[in-house]
């Protein structure tokens, strides 16, 4: 039992727990104008509480959860089969495989978010509004001019504790993955 | 199983499962490519959003009224305001800079104003100036 790879079984229940934990970003235009709560596996968009839907991306969406589901268990199963001497080599395997899918994730989610951020306030000059949103977290005010008239509009971003936990998560299989090596 | 079988396996079963969830998708959707990408039609949704006025191009601020007080010290607008969206907003801040009496004064919303969403008669709404055109509120009118 000593053998078990410890941070392996952590970050592998963690991953599986992960699509049930919620959304890891969110945006908020107005009070609730337009709220945008994402994750890399579920994107829910409403404005002024209509939710906005595609029967594509919500399939596309359960793939994905299911996909995190499958790297926890893989990263679950190597880390346990790790103290069978007789599948020492598929353990290495199954936890080389699950220990970095989860980083990639996290890395690809915040890099997307802030190609889109950074893309939005670069098309200020094309709107005939200024936009300066903040860089995942923080808020400010998109305003906009016509006619002697302004109209600001406040914006609100935040990182959730979900977003933690995924991060938390991501570091323990990089963990176990040198853990690994060294048992 | 041995390793080599394993590392082939491994990255292929997430892949088969994200195209066996687009191929689902499809499928629940009779293979209806604008059902299974629209849960519902986008400019039906921005017609339930958006009044037919706006769609039209109807005016949805006027000001109706403006009365000055005995002492030339308060003016009093009435405004109508027809909503331009179907669902109901609270506007919690408003604000305007106007120039007046040689200088600007700011026109501000004192309490937040419940707009309901567009009807046949618009929400009145009452704008009076405080103290001496120094200082202007937004009144919700009748007082709610």
């Amino acid at each position: 039992m000593t053998r078990v790879n410890v941070p392996g079984v952590i970050a592998g229940l963690l991953t599986i727990t992960l699509p049930f934990l919620g959304a890891w970003w969110h945006l908020t235009l107005g009070t609730d104008a337009l709220v945008v709560s994402a994750a890399p596996f579920e994107v829910v968009t409403s404005i002024f509480g209509e939710k906005m839907t595609s029967p594509l991306f919500w399939w596309f969406c359960l793939g994905l959860k299911l996909g995190v589901i499958y790297v926890g268990v893989v990263l679950l199963a190597g880390s346990v089969l790790i103290a069978s001497d007789d599948h020492t080599a598929i353990a290495d395997e199954l936890i080389r495989f699950g220990s970095t899918k989860l980083m990639y994730l996290i890395i690809m989610f915040v890099a997307a978010l802030l190609i889109a951020i950074t893309l939005a306030n670069q098309s200020s000059g094309l709107v005939p509004f200024r936009i300066n949103l903040p860089y995942l977290i923080g808020s400010d005010v998109i305003s906009a001019s016509a006619e002697g008239a302004r109209i600001t509009i406040p914006i609100g971003m935040k990182l959730t504790w979900a977003f933690g936990a995924a991060v938390l998560a991501a570091m323990l299989g990089i963990v176990a993955r040198v853990y690994q090596k060294k048992m | 199983m041995n390793v080599k079988t394993l590392r082939i396996i491994l990255p292929l079963v997430p892949m088969i499962l994200l195209v066996a969830m687009v191929a689902a998708a499809f499928a629940a959707h009779g293979w209806d490519v604008e059902a299974t990408l629209f849960a519902e039609d986008p400019a039906r949704k921005m017609e339930n959003l958006i009044a037919p006025d706006v769609m039209a191009g109807g005016d949805s601020f006027k000001v109706s009224d403006i009365s000055i007080s005995d002492d030339g010290r308060k003016i009093s607008l009435e405004v109508e305001f027809r909503s331009p969206l179907n669902v109901p907003v609270t506007v919690k801040e408003l604000s305007a800079d106007i120039a007046a009496d040689g200088g600007s004064s700011r026109l501000s919303l004192q309490d937040e104003v419940k707009i309901l969403p567009t009807s046949p008669q618009p929400s009145r709404l009452r704008v009076c100036s405080m103290g001496l055109l120094r200082r202007w509120v937004l009144h919700n009118y009748p007082p709610t």
